[in-house]
């Protein structure tokens, strides 16, 4: 993969069923996330919605997808700008806006991913995740100690 | 004219404002029914044998942080414990009954592990002025939550974004 370049296109499809689970598997009862008759009938909603912790859950998705299993998230933004609903299909748009070469073992990636449906866009998000670009794979970004991590966000933060 | 904010909700600003205790101790099926849910393969958090190579254990889907300090819907010996209290403080404080999450920001320091204990403290870090939206009259608020584990380390840490209206 190359590490500066517009990434993959990843899609996903949304159901009642595993909207419900996403939120029930993430211990958010909230009903608006699971019970279409209040979703429509109380909150004013098209149907039941996507809760935010499974779009997190399918945007890291999307990044270790592409990266492997080293992939280690450090942090994860989005806005939601639109409610997403059951029979939906989402497409993921990410592109790499930044690698910060740590060491020949270690990348930190800026990644900047759309959430589309029907090319409206339903979120957006900024990822910073280590990655091992090198072809030796001695290190997982994993093993890196808790402090020096936190340190590697924050300055990329900035 | 600007209607200034509640004595109440200026003391609370900068502060950690409610602690959540662990509800639930961490554990592999719950997190695998999430990942299911979504269709992740992350052998990570399913296959200890690749596991092993970079975190030694399984670990958590990271997208779960805030889940470990959800209280069960229902439990035998104590009523529910809202989530985001802080938030639904301020809704009730500033007469705005209407909430939505406008953004996310969540940042990952330690992985989550089977047996873990993950507890949370919630801060307020600021409250706009008074807002027109599409939506109706309200403010906007930051709340910050601190994830720790068993051991009081910090885990992680989540900054939501709310609007409250009416």
């Amino acid at each position: 993969m190359n590490s500066k370049s517009v990434l993959p296109i990843s899609k996903y499809s949304t159901s009642v069923k595993n909207i419900q689970a996403g939120a029930i598997f993430s211990r958010d009862w909230a009903p608006l996330h699971s019970d279409q008759d209040w979703a429509i009938n109380k909150g004013n909603l098209p149907n039941i919605i996507m809760n935010n912790y499974t779009l997190n859950g399918l945007i890291i998705k999307y990044v270790t997808d592409l990266y492997g299993v080293a992939t280690r998230i450090g942090k994860v933004t989005f806005k939601i700008k639109k409610p997403i609903c059951p029979n939906e299909t989402l497409e993921f748009y990410g592109s790499v806006t930044n690698e910060n070469v740590v060491s020949d073992q270690l990348s930190l990636l800026n990644i900047s991913l759309d959430i589309k449906i029907s090319d409206q866009v339903v979120s957006s998000a900024k990822v910073i995740a280590g990655v091992n670009l090198s072809e030796k794979k001695l290190n997982s970004p994993w093993k890196i100690k808790t402090n020096t991590w936190k340190s590697y966000i924050d300055d990329i933060d900035k | 004219m600007q209607a200034e904010l509640p004595k109440e909700i200026i003391k609370l600003i900068g502060k950690t404002a409610f602690k959540d205790p662990s509800p639930v101790l961490v554990q592999s099926g719950l997190w695998q029914n999430f990942c299911s849910a979504i269709e992740d393969t992350n052998p990570i958090y399913w296959n200890k044998s690749d596991a092993i190579n970079h975190t030694e254990h399984l670990i958590a889907h990271p997208a779960l942080l805030p889940s470990w300090v959800h209280d069960f819907e229902w439990h035998p010996d104590r009523k529910k414990v809202q989530p985001m209290q802080l938030h639904f403080y301020l809704k009730e404080i500033l007469n705005l009954p209407l909430g939505i999450v406008t953004e996310v920001e969540i940042e990952y320091y330690e992985p989550i592990k089977d047996g873990d204990e993950i507890s949370s403290n919630q801060k307020l870090l600021s409250v706009s002025d008074q807002v027109t939206t599409k939506l109706g009259k309200g403010r906007y608020w930051i709340i910050e939550v601190t994830y720790f584990n068993q051991n009081e380390i910090i885990v992680g840490k989540q900054k939501m974004h709310f609007l409250g209206y009416k």
